[in-house]
């Protein structure tokens, strides 16, 4: 009995990878987990369309909107030869509905780059989140300035602005441009340096 | 012509899933995690479908892409948005059949979970037979790399099972 013992101690004392190898194909006879695979796809479709649709929603209505005030703003100057300072106003909504359109054109055009190694998947989306990041703020800087010109169009033409908040508009739409181009550069950064410190432990010398 | 998205993707689920579970449970210790993790593959899995080309085998595909998610993964990131959540009723979907689990199998993954992240997935493949070249290419990383990573791991691994 003594021996017996002493000989299973023994296999288990001097585990090899060959063991360790036996012991991870009990799973192929085994699995630990199923999963129902026409459920699962089912559900992916209908989340990929729904996605599709809300995102479709958002960014149409937006262009539109955009590009519609746009219109608007330019009717005056064009047809009653009037106001011409609203020129830059109109501008600056056509900016946005440009802006907008080519964003949902690089959102449409972006997957994932799935290269033929882990490591190129992590260099290629290390390099697509930091360009989107200058992205964000290159038109940040393109809208404020843009802003900024319309401000000192509208004092230096008209003057005497009336209703007297209308003077506000555009640093809070400076501030509201900065809010949201800094939440959107915050909430890639964790990401970024998740894939950095992974590319660093990747390429580690032993 | 093409075959479907969903078509290829039911092939591969039907026929690797339990490469994916075995990814989930290398990098995720409890059902929660593991819930989490599973979805984050399985639509970084969906995603690429586009990008399939039969240039490598569907194994390593996905893989890859699990392996990468996987490693990216942070609890963190759990996605909490109520369309995301493909495994709402996760008994429907996924069915936890591990009750009579070979306990040797658990402590490996014990040991699995001791190791840094990207040993971790050299381990897999380690233990599923793959070469030193094939991590390699899987990797992105050199094969002498490699071969240090995995003595290392085959080191730790041995050791554990002595100290067992």
């Amino acid at each position: 009995m003594r021996k017996i013992v002493n000989l299973i101690l023994e296999k288990f004392l001097t585990m090899e990878l060959e063991d360790l190898q036996i012991i991870w194909e009990t799973q192929k006879a085994q699995p630990t987990f199923s999963v129902d695979s026409e459920t699962l796809c089912a559900r992916l479709v209908k989340m990929d369309r729904k996605v599709k649709r809300e995102f479709n929603q958002s960014e149409i209505s937006s262009i539109v909107i955009t590009f519609a005030l746009a219109l608007i703003i330019v009717y005056e100057p064009i047809f009653k030869n009037e106001d011409h300072h609203q020129y830059l106003s109109a501008a600056v909504f056509l900016l946005a509905s440009i802006f907008l359109y080519l964003k949902r054109s690089k959102r449409m055009k972006l997957t994932t780059n799935f290269d033929k190694s882990i490591m190129g998947i992590v260099d290629t989306s290390i390099v697509r989140l930091k360009a989107l990041t200058k992205w964000t703020k290159l038109w940040f800087l393109l809208f404020a300035i843009s802003m900024v010109s319309v401000q000192i169009s509208t004092l230096v033409y008209v003057r005497n602005i009336s209703p007297a908040w209308k003077v506000y508009i555009v640093p809070i739409g400076i501030v509201l441009l900065a809010s949201s181009a800094y939440c959107s550069i915050k909430k890639r950064r964790p990401k970024i340096e998740s894939l950095e410190s992974l590319k660093k432990k990747m390429s580690a010398k032993p | 012509m093409p075959k479907k998205p969903e078509k290829i993707f039911r092939k591969w689920m039907d026929r690797h899933q339990a490469l994916v579970f075995k990814v989930v449970r290398a990098y995720a210790r409890n059902r929660e995690d593991q819930e989490d993790l599973f979805q984050e593959i399985v639509t970084q899995l969906w995603t690429s479908i586009p990008k399939f080309r039969a240039e490598s085998s569907e194994t390593t595909w996905i893989y890859r892409v699990a392996l990468f998610r996987a490693m990216s993964w942070t609890r963190k990131e759990k996605r909490r948005r109520e369309g995301w959540n493909l495994l709402r009723d996760a008994e429907l979907i996924i069915r936890d059949e591990s009750r009579n689990e070979d306990s040797r199998l658990i402590w490996l993954y014990e040991k699995i979970h001791q190791l840094p992240e990207v040993e971790r997935s050299l381990s897999l493949l380690l233990l599923d037979g793959y070469s030193y070249k094939e991590m390699a290419n899987i990797l992105g990383l050199s094969e002498s790399n490699i071969g240090v990573k995995i003595n290392r791991i085959k080191k730790t691994l041995t050791q554990h099972a002595e100290n067992r």
